[in-house]
């Protein structure tokens, strides 16, 4: 059995839909996510490639590329939302016309969003067909010996540099700016993920501490996803406040005071249509001077 | 801890090992400091109070070879001295659990050797954690069995928690527990049982060691500002410094700062004081502990682990002279630097041989690529699950191989189903717990709704479904002094430590393979 009918026989009859944690809402049958996006429940499937393990999902027959495994000694600098497997994963991605990669239709921006109850047998790691993710460093210790930070199977957002970043944040310390934070999440989580929006949180507690901010307003909110086949997948209940009032119990922690946070949150699952309907899993930090 | 101790290393019955450490701390063990090691001496029991002066540098015998002491600040006179002193109202002193000759831990054989030479009347053999429970008959070994046979300590738990051991602990528990097996017959005993009048969950672990603690309590380099990455939430505090601290103090992180650990000790170990818990009082254990580097520093087969041109890592006097918060996951600096000097193709002799085996124990602890699977703290914090990369990526403080990165983990050594090697969890001497987190909590994320546990760890101080099973990494250093392993002593020795790993993440492991890695811990 070659191993791409492998994926396809042996992982379809796991990917029945267990018992979920998350909603699929019942009146939004008719809700489509455009043909551009590739939006659906899947089980996760990581190819052994002959460097760095290679993330794809099959949907519809057909073989999709999400990521290369990641973290510095994977060939890159920054965390997307990655899988589990013996969990469902929520894909949510672009369609490109890019060259295959792991002999998948290449997601650009694919976030993957582990479902949080487990899915015993959803998922496994299949042999890596040969492929390979053109040569980024091996796996082992970070640094030296040296290989690209970027490969066609990854980019790495080229944002502002430290020295930048740092810059700016002065130079709004300096005009005692208001300034807006987002900060967004996996599908149906409340976990911060690790390490953006942990310093996206970090920054702004400092930053309102540093101003001695008269108001902090942080407001939850919860979504939900337009799937490609059809109908939406929706966000627990609950879920915004308990966003929120994780925040304020860091922002507490760090000994903001109490009378000059408003918390607010709105359970009013939002998304966008199918497309990039992960931005609105966020919340919201303003911090006014 | 004080990074300056490094530097400000006494004179005196010390001194020409001060000197020779002191020199070579600016290069941060890039070589081993040319020092004459002292003869080792049999392990022997280190009687609390015996006043005796400990030297600044000891060599004592264990199976595989010595373990080697050094006090950075010179000999110790420890008539007097808070942590060699029985100071708690059972007798005990720091000492009593934290031997020299165990690598400042308590091995197994130390216990049984105690036992005999004692009559069980030692007050390590407290009733209060010494023995499954506290109201057993004590003169019966049988009462004492967790201790006798598998070198454990009763660590009793209120339950529910109390909410100070961690700011963002659950408001309410997400989980029931139930015992569902109590060999050692505390949890389910009306005194001191879960369901007592002051409800106490017992679980049974290993002692850690009070040594080459520069490495383990200075602030870790905090990879996401002030977070733990892990959890996604703020690390404690220590209300002394201001600064955060990243738990790695006991085996849950339930004392955030040696001097919480202290007071912990004193407490629950001790039974009290015998006079007052001052500041001066623990400003002298903390000082002490602050300076005692101990690994092993020969080996039966190895030879002498400091010798000129060894590998700097090795031995007690590269990390008291070594750099601390250094992430060891890295080329520029990995966890126990370079074996290269020890790497023959075709080795001469039997040490030339074993000291081959042992650096190439290194390279598959640097270099063999493993898929890490189903740790919670690692695989589920958007890494993916499995993650293909190799032992240092966890093991990553430079020079002693705990977690460089802040916060507890679940490696599996308590829960089902990877506890016991995937043994029946009934079967164990350990007692078994089940907790069923509540509809709405998020479960476990790898053992799901319903988890049969050994040890809840962490969770029973955050009372979330997440941290079940999840405990603080040990250091790797001494290991040869200090049998069994685990935090739950499940592995009796280093091979044990070894398999467990070779099942538990498929390394599918040759004979050869293993046995490098075995001769590699052996000598760290």
């Amino acid at each position: 059995m070659k191993a791409r009918d492998l994926l396809v026989r042996k992982l379809l009859p796991c990917m029945l839909l267990t018992a979920m944690h998350y909603a699929i809402a019942e009146d939004t049958a008719n809700l489509k996510a455009p043909a551009s996006q590739r939006n659906f429940v899947t089980c996760p499937i990581i190819m052994d490639t002959e460097d760095v393990p290679c993330w794809v999902a099959e949907y519809e027959g057909e073989r999709y590329y999400l990521t290369v495994q990641t973290g510095r000694g994977g060939g890159a600098t920054v965390f997307p939302f990655a899988g589990m497997v013996n969990h469902e994963m929520l894909v949510e991605g672009t369609v490109t016309d890019e060259p295959r990669i792991c002999g998948g239709i290449v997601l650009r921006e694919a976030k993957l969003s582990p479902m949080t109850d487990v899915t015993p047998g959803c998922g496994k790691v299949v042999p890596g067909e040969g492929y390979r993710t053109k040569g980024p460093r091996p796996i082992g210790p970070d640094g030296d010996p040296p290989g690209p930070r970027e490969t066609t199977a990854i980019r790495v957002s080229r944002g502002p540099s430290r020295d930048e970043l740092a810059a700016a944040y002065a130079a709004a310390v300096e005009k005692r700016a208001a300034r807006t934070f987002q900060v967004n999440y996996f599908f149906d989580s409340n976990y911060l993920p690790f390490p953006l929006e942990q310093r996206t949180v970090d920054e702004a507690a400092r930053y309102a501490a540093e101003i001695d901010a008269s108001k902090v307003k942080i407001t939850g909110y919860r979504g939900r996803t337009v799937l490609s086949t059809g109908g939406v997948v929706e966000e627990q209940t609950g879920l915004a406040r308990a966003r929120a009032q994780k925040i304020a119990d860091i922002f507490a922690f760090f000994e903001f005071p109490a009378d000059r946070m408003e918390v607010a949150w709105n359970e009013a699952a939002e998304d966008q249509g199918g497309v990039r309907d992960f931005e609105l899993r966020r919340a919201t930090i303003e911090v006014l001077p | 801890m004080n990074k300056q101790k490094n530097t400000k290393l006494r004179t005196g019955a010390g001194s020409l090992l001060a000197a020779a450490l002191a020199g070579i701390s600016a290069v941060a063990t890039a070589a081993q400091p040319a020092v004459q090691p002292p003869a080792a001496q049999d392990a022997f029991w280190w009687r609390p109070g015996s006043g005796e002066t400990m030297p600044a540098q000891m060599a004592i015998r264990n199976a595989n070879g010595a373990l080697g002491i050094v006090n950075a600040d010179g000999a110790v006179n420890t008539r007097g001295h808070p942590f060699f002193e029985p100071i708690g109202a059972n007798g005990r002193a720091c000492v009593t659990c934290h031997q020299p000759s165990d690598g400042f831990s308590l091995s197994l054989k130390t216990v049984t050797e105690r036992w005999a030479e004692s009559g069980g009347k030692d007050p390590l053999f407290a009733m209060v954690d010494g023995a499954n429970c506290p109201n057993l008959p004590p003169a019966d070994p049988a009462s004492h069995s967790m201790l006798l046979e598998h070198g454990l300590i009763r660590v009793a738990m209120p339950w529910p928690y109390k909410k100070q051991f961690d700011a963002f602990a659950a408001r309410e528990p997400e989980f029931t527990i139930e015992v569902v097996k109590d060999p050692a017959g505390c949890n389910l005993d009306a005194e001191y049982g879960l369901k007592s009048a002051n409800p106490t969950i017992s679980v049974y672990r290993r002692v850690r060691p009070t040594t080459n603690l520069r490495y383990v309590v200075d602030p870790s380099y905090d990879l996401s500002g002030r977070f733990n990455n892990k959890t996604g939430v703020p690390l404690p505090v220590d209300p002394a410094t201001g600064k955060h601290t990243g738990l790695p103090i006991m085996s849950d992180g339930r004392a955030d700062t040696l001097e919480v650990q202290m007071q912990d000790a004193i407490r629950n170990h001790m039974q009290g004081m015998n006079g007052e818990l001052t500041d001066e009082v623990i400003a002298q254990i903390k000082d002490y502990e602050s300076q005692v580097y101990s690994a092993q520093i020969s080996h039966n087969v190895g030879g002498s682990l400091v010798e000129t041109g060894a590998p700097p890592a090795l031995g007690p006097y590269a990390l008291a002279s070594g750099r601390s918060i250094i992430n060891g996951n890295n080329w520029r600096s990995p966890t126990f630097m370079t074996f290269e000097a020890w790497e023959k193709d075709k080795p001469a002799n039997d040490r030339e041989a074993f000291r081959a085996s042992v650096a190439r124990g290194n390279q598959i602890f640097l270099e063999r690529p493993i898929w890490i699977s189903e740790v919670t703290g690692f695989n589920s914090i958007g890494m993916g699950n499995p993650y293909k990369r190799t032992c240092v990526i966890c093991h990553s403080v430079h020079m002693t191989g705990n977690d460089f990165a802040p916060g507890v983990m679940d490696l599996g050594v308590n829960n089902e189903p990877w506890a016991n090697a995937g043994e029946v969890l009934e079967n164990s001497h350990l007692p078994l717990f089940k907790l069923t987190c509540k509809p709405e909590a998020r479960p476990h994320p790898f053992a799901g709704r319903e988890v049969y546990t050994h040890d809840p760890g962490r969770a029973l101080l955050t009372g979330l479904c997440h941290d079940i099973g999840s405990l603080v990494m040990q250091p790797m250093r001494g290991m040869s002094a200090r049998a069994p392993y685990f935090s739950n002593g499940s592995a009796k020795d280093i091979a044990a430590v070894v398999d467990y790993y070779n099942a538990r993440f498929t390394m599918e492991l040759t004979d050869q393979e293993r046995e490098d890695l075995i001769n590699f811990l052996s000598v760290l």
